[in-house]
């Protein structure tokens, strides 16, 4: 008495096609080996180029900071002894410009310059 | 008992703050002078005050005036003011300071952030203003120049008329062309003085100077 599984078995049109070729086998192996090559490649690579782009993040981090750093330095710093004019923007048609000196006695010197100023 | 040693650490360290702050800033000395190239050098209508006298020392050779004239003293906490200038002319003073650290009392060590505004009573407070008064203002000065030049054919009470009608005219145009002067924010130490100033561009015979110095109190 054949059971169900073996009456499938016997029926199943897949057992009884040929099996693939050498060449056909060849052709899919070389197909996979390839895929699977282009797959890899782009993510060993991501992860080698990781701590690059890091270190490049970082630096790119640390000149910012430090030309913030110096340029807040030069506005506030006592020891600068002469710090370049400050051009203030024209908010009315009297230009004014600005200009920051330290003296050698230390005494700061804020200095506004106007176009147009009749005292 | 230990609520108590709490209370009593937490009391000693508010003394300590108490007695850190006698020596903390406490509010800013403002000097305003006129510097002129004409006359002879002088100083000797300077406030006494050594660090004053240092600080104008200091910048002298910066500045190309050669005689110095008080024109009012003020002491500021913070806010603002007015100062009497040359011939009635009054100045606004604000003051606006916070320290770094911020919202931490100010003591010996700390940096005072200071904005520093001075301007001309009535100042317009922006271009759109100041170009609103324009049309005024030359409708006023074509006044002014009428009056003027009728002046040597007027008599009598006709005469003291115009005049008065001229000085009215030269008020209401000194308010009307009234500008900001300075505009700056800087940083200060407590026993700072900062000396800030205007003048015309090029030069000019005379210079808004004024002295501002941040008074420390205590020990």
């Amino acid at each position: 008495m054949k059971d169900l599984k073996q009456m499938l078995a016997e029926d199943d049109p897949v057992a009884r096609e040929p099996g693939m070729s050498d060449a056909d086998i060849q052709a899919m192996r070389r197909a996979i080996l390839v895929e699977a090559r282009l797959q890899t490649e782009p993510v060993a690579t991501s992860w080698r180029l990781q701590p690059l782009a890091l270190a490049a993040a970082l630096a790119v981090c640390l000149a910012v900071g430090v030309s913030i750093g110096v340029r807040l330095g030069r506005d506030g710093s006592p020891s600068v002894t002469s710090v370049p004019s400050l051009a203030v923007p024209p908010a009315t048609s009297n230009v004014r410009r600005q200009l920051q000196i330290t003296s050698p006695g230390g005494t700061r010197i804020i200095w506004t310059f106007h176009q147009e100023l009749d005292l | 008992m230990r609520k108590v040693r709490a209370l009593t650490i937490a009391m000693a360290l508010l003394v300590a703050v108490v007695a850190h702050a006698q020596t903390s800033q406490r509010g800013f000395s403002v000097v305003l002078l006129l510097g002129e190239t004409q006359g002879a050098p002088s100083g000797d209508a300077l406030p006494p005050a050594p660090a004053l006298r240092k600080a104008l020392n200091d910048v002298k050779d910066f500045l190309p005036y050669k005689s110095y004239r008080v024109l009012d003293t003020q002491w500021l906490r913070g806010g603002s003011t007015r100062m009497k200038g040359l011939d009635d002319q009054e100045y606004d003073v604000d003051l606006i300071v916070d320290t770094i650290p911020a919202g931490l009392p100010c003591t010996k060590d700390c940096v005072l952030n200071v904005l520093f505004h001075l301007q001309e009573v009535g100042a317009a407070q922006n271009s759109s203003e100041e170009f609103g008064r324009s049309i005024p203002i030359a409708e006023m000065e074509k006044q002014r120049a009428h009056l003027v030049a009728l002046l040597p054919s007027a008599q009598g009470a006709m005469l003291q008329e115009q005049k008065e009608r001229i000085a009215q005219l030269d008020r209401q145009l000194r308010l009307a062309k009234a500008r900001k002067l300075i505009d700056s924010r800087f940083q200060m130490a407590p026993g700072e003085t900062v000396v800030v100033g205007t003048s015309k561009m090029g030069g000019g015979d005379k210079g808004l100077v004024v002295l501002l110095t941040s008074v420390t109190g205590g020990k």
